[in-house]
Order: structure tokens, then C-alpha cells, then sequence
């Protein structure tokens, strides 16, 4: 078991100190060299889930283990990829890629070799000098991979990273993202809104619903690579897992 | 190299053009107006009346002392100002206890003119250089106070956490996300506090000291030299000028240095409209 996640409870405070128990009493189990996608509603607490995997937030109740281990701050064992990219904007791409071995105190010359290797990588070479805002919504995602994968982290816990994206980049970036957990072997564990990306990318799909607060289905996802999300079976399944969404909310 | 200053010139010379005409007009139209006496000689000198004062303050050497005794001022009372007021103001945006605690005294202090604490000043300081550094000091020190206290609400809490995420402790966090975070904010301050201070220097100069250009006013005033007055008031305004270009470059060539800067130097020139930002101070 790579990550479990005991009866895990999040509650919130809003401005007027109320109380909102975001995640209640969740359990998952998340296995070695997973590709995890969790599907869900705006709001259910994916990003929060996430948060407490990463270490950058603590449960209120409950526990969130790793090997085994308790994780009680963050660790570069397991890097969020924020939904936002959360690139530094006053460094290149170079720079932003080489920010973890930084912070890591690796040398200068190892520190470029690596970065060098991952921006290859995520095919962003020839493109080392150019700063976020110069760069694609498409292209910002793919430093934040490239970040993230130099630090060799066990776990890749990655927040909606597609879904700022158009349809076309989208779909390059999902095959490249498969291609990436192959060569990698990487536990993933991939937040999405749309249930097709989850059934194309995932080798087990879970389904969270906000008025639990709970991952309330998990399912492995037996469907063969390549996929392709027009096959019949991709569609039966995708139907199947539909109904098990609540009803008349938008996924 | 040369074909680089050769385009430079080029464009600076196209995005003068309109700038130097608007003024050679605004020159003929006020010669106009003296020449057919719809304005009285006696009520506004003609620029060449002032272009001959200014030659004759410029070779006496009188104006290079005034400039030199509000420069000098300036960089005490506006060095002070950023010297007290970014430190302040960081530990004012980070600590949530402090600016509960002083905020609204700040909030009163604010909003009182820096030419009202002039009798307070002279009263403390006497009639001198030190009341004058007090007044443009008072007119800096709380727009950069302010602004580098909300300068930190532009760093984004998600940047911290991924800086957290990779391992960074307090000294990275402050170093490598903070600062560089909240310096074009604290760099804006700087420069908008800078115009405050330009004008309040001249102020104080007017009542408080036996020199600078305020003085020059005034003393020229009373000598009944209106040419001389207007001569100071441009070289008032194209100092002003001239000092926020200069702090914009300044703090442009740190952040480059600092690696604070958020584009590269050559993409920079292409953004449009960056041009006009010699002429007029701010974009
Ligand atoms: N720091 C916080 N303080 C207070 N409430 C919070 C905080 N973070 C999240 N919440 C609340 O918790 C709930 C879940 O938020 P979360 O961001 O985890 O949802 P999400 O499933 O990622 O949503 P989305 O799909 O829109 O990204 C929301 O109602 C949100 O308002
Ligand atoms: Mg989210």
C-alpha cells in the first residue's frame, strides 16, 4: 500500500467561524505504480484531499500514511502539481525547472544537467529562456511536470492539470501523461472533473461526492492500452460510472 | 552594435516626435500671448525672457548650488523614508498582531498634508536642512510603508506551498518567494511616493530653508524676478522627471541583477507602449 487514508476528517472555518466538514470520514487506498484518477464535483474537496496527501495540510481527524509512515508535514517524496501551474513568474523556464534541486541545495552543475533532461522530457527544449507569461497554458503545465519530476518523487499528486486546457493540447498532453506513468511507473493520483479523462488516463477511478464528503466508489479500470474514449466498451463503462455520479449535477 | 543604437535612436526619435511637438506649440502659443499682449509682460514672462534667466542662474552657477542643496535633501529625507518604510512595512504585512495594533494609528497620520507638520518641524528642528528632510520624509515614508505592507498580499499562497511541497524552510521562503513576490509592488510605492516627496521637497524649501529650489522661488519672487520663478519651476519638473526615470531604471537593473524580474531584457523592448515611459513617468 502506497497511500492510505485513515477515516480521514477536514473541517473548515469560514469567516464567520462556522464550521464546514469538507471531508468526512473518508477512506482510500491507494496502491504502488497506480495511475489513481479521482472524479468529482467542483467543491467536493479533491483539491483539499490532495492538500492532505501532500503534507500541506493536516486532517483534523484521522491519518494519512505513506510506506506506512505518517505524514505529518510536506516532503518531496510526494509533489502537488497545482491546478493553477503555481509557476514563479519571475523565473524562466530554466530556472522554474531547477527551483526544487535548489531548494534541495543540489550544485549548480548537476541542478542544469537534470533540469535539462526533464525539459526534454516534457518537449520543452528551445523554449528554456522564456518566462511564464510568454508561455501557453499547455506549455506552463508542462514545467510544472518537469518541476516536479526532477526531484525523482515517489508519488505524483497532480490537481485538474488539463482542464484550463483546449480539447487538442488536452488530448496530447493526456497521451504524453500515459507515456510518462509507463516509462515512470510513478504512483499518480490524478483529480479530474470530466470521467472521461479518467477512464483514458487511470488504472483505477473513485468517485467523490461533496454531500458525503467521501470517495463513495472505487473501481479498476480493466479497459486495454491504447485506449480510445470512442470504443464501445470506453462508452459502456463511462455510462455505467455516469450513474453512480449523482444525479443532475454538472461533471 | 551600432546598427542597435542606430534603431534605438530611431525609435526614440518616432516616439518623440509628438511629445516635441506639443511642446514647441505650448512655447509659441505662450510667446503668443505675451507678443500680443493679451497677457501682459508684467503678468507672465515669454520663454525667451525665462530661457535668458535660466542662462544667466545656470552660468552664475547659482542654480547647480540650489540643485545640488534639494538633491541633497531629497536623497536624505527619501532614503530615510525607504530605509525605515520597506523594513517596517514587511513586518507590518506579516504579522498580522502589528497591524491590528498600529494600522489605524497610521490611518490618521496619513491623511495630514506633510506642509501642515511644517510648523511642527521648524519648531523641532529650526529653520534648516533637517526641517526640510523631516517634511519629505513624512511625505514618503507612509505610501512606502503601506505599499510594501500590501505587497505581501500579492504573494499568492499557493506559491508558498509549492516552495514548502520541495522542502523550503522559512529563509527560502522569505528569499526565493517573498521578496522577489512583492518587489514590483514595492517598487510602485517607491516611485509614487517618490512624486510626493518631489513636491513637498520644494514646499518645505519654500518656508523652511535658505536654499534650494523652493527657495529660488521664493527669493526670486521677492526680488520681483517672475522669469527666474518659472525657470526654477521647469527645472523642478524635469529633475522630478528625471528622478523617477532614473529610480524606474534603478530598480529595474536590481531586479534584473536579483533575478526579480519577470520577463527577459530583450522581450522586454517589445512590449508596446514601453517607449512612452521616458516622457511620461509612469505607464
Ligand atoms: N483554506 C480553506 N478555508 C476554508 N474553506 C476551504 C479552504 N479550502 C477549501 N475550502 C472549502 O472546502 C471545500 C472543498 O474545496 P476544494 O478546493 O477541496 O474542492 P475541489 O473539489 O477541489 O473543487 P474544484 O473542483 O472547484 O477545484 C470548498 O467548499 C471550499 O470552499
Ligand atoms: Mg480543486
Amino acid at each position: 500500500m502506497k497511500v492510505k487514508l485513515r477515516e480521514i476528517s477536514k473541517v473548515f472555518y469560514s469567516e464567520k467561524s462556522e464550521e464546514k466538514e469538507v471531508l468526512q470520514r473518508l477512506s482510500l487506498d491507494i496502491y504502488e505504480g497506480d495511475f489513481f484518477c479521482l472524479v468529482g464535483t467542483s467543491g467536493s474537496g479533491k483539491s483539499t484531499l490532495l492538500k492532505l496527501i501532500a503534507g500541506l495540510e493536516r486532517p483534523t481527524r484521522g491519518e494519512v500514511l505513506i510506506d506506512d509512515q505518517l505524514v505529518e508535514r510536506p516532503s518531496a517524496k510526494q509533489v502537488l502539481i497545482f491546478q493553477d501551474y503555481a509557476l514563479l513568474p519571475w523565473r524562466n523556464v530554466q530556472d522554474n525547472v531547477e527551483f526544487g534541486l535548489e531548494i534541495q541545495k543540489i550544485p549548480p552543475a548537476k541542478r542544469r544537467a537534470t533540469a535539462e533532461k526533464y525539459i526534454r522530457l516534457v518537449g520543452l527544449n528551445g523554449h528554456e529562456g522564456k518566462y511564464p507569461r510568454e508561455l501557453s497554458g499547455g506549455m506552463c503545465q508542462r514545467v510544472a511536470v518537469a518541476r516536479a519530476l526532477t526531484l525523482n518523487p515517489e508519488i505524483l499528486l497532480m490537481d485538474e492539470p488539463f482542464s484550463a486546457l483546449d480539447t487538442i493540447t488536452r488530448e496530447r498532453l493526456e497521451e504524453e501523461m500515459v507515456r510518462l506513468w509507463e516509462l515512470e511507473r510513478k504512483t499518480i493520483v490524478f483529480v479530474t472533473h470530466d470521467l472521461r479523462e479518467a477512464l483514458f488516463l487511470g488504472t483505477r477511478v473513485g468517485i467523490m461526492d461533496s454531500t458525503y464528503g467521501r470517495v463513495v466508489e472505487t473501481e479498476k479500470i480493466e479497459l486495454p492500452r491504447p485506449r480510445r474514449s470512442g470504443s464501445a466498451a470506453f462508452t459502456a463503462l463511462q455510462d455505467r460510472l455516469k450513474q453512480k455520479l449523482a444525479w443532475g449535477r454538472a461533471i | 552594435m551600432t546598427a542597435k543604437m542606430y534603431a534605438h535612436f530611431k525609435n526614440l526619435s518616432r516616439s518623440a516626435y509628438l511629445p516635441v511637438l506639443t511642446f514647441i506649440t505650448f512655447l509659441l502659443l505662450w510667446q503668443g500671448l505675451v507678443e500680443t499682449n493679451l497677457f501682459p509682460r508684467a503678468y507672465l514672462p515669454p520663454p525667451l525672457e525665462v530661457a535668458v534667466a535660466l542662462l544667466y542662474l545656470t552660468g552664475s552657477g547659482l542654480l547647480l548650488e540650489h540643485i545640488g542643496a534639494s538633491l541633497w535633501r531629497f536623497i536624505w529625507g527619501y532614503g530615510l523614508a525607504a530605509a525605515a518604510g520597506i523594513p517596517l512595512g514587511l513586518l507590518l504585512g506579516r504579522t498580522n498582531k502589528a497591524r491590528e495594533a498600529v494600522g489605524p494609528l497610521i490611518q490618521i497620520l496619513r491623511p495630514i498634508s506633510p506642509i501642515a507638520w511644517i510648523p511642527l518641524a521648524i519648531l523641532w528642528f529650526g529653520t534648516g536642512n533637517n526641517a526640510a528632510i523631516f517634511i519629505i520624509f513624512l511625505a514618503s515614508f507612509f505610501i512606502i510603508l503601506l505599499s510594501a505592507a500590501a505587497s505581501l498580499n500579492q504573494v499568492e499562497k499557493n506559491l508558498l506551498d509549492m516552495a514548502r511541497n520541495f522542502g523550503a524552510k522559512e529563509k527560502d521562503l522569505l528569499l526565493k518567494v517573498i521578496l522577489p513576490a512583492a518587489y514590483p509592488q514595492i517598487l510602485l510605492g517607491l516611485q509614487v511616493a517618490l512624486g510626493a516627496a518631489w513636491i513637498h521637497l520644494v514646499a518645505g524649501e519654500m518656508i523652511a530653508v535658505q536654499s534650494g529650489l523652493g527657495f529660488l522661488i521664493i527669493d526670486s519672487r521677492n526680488l520681483l524676478r517672475y522669469d527666474s520663478v518659472i525657470a526654477a519651476m521647469l527645472v523642478i519638473g524635469l529633475l522630478g522627471l528625471f528622478i523617477n526615470w532614473f529610480i524606474k531604471k534603478a530598480g529595474d537593473t536590481a531586479a534584473r541583477k536579483w533575478g526579480f524580474s519577470y520577463a527577459a531584457p530583450e522581450s522586454e523592448s517589445k512590449v508596446a507602449g514601453d517607449k512612452q515611459s521616458i516622457l511620461f513617468g509612469e505607464k
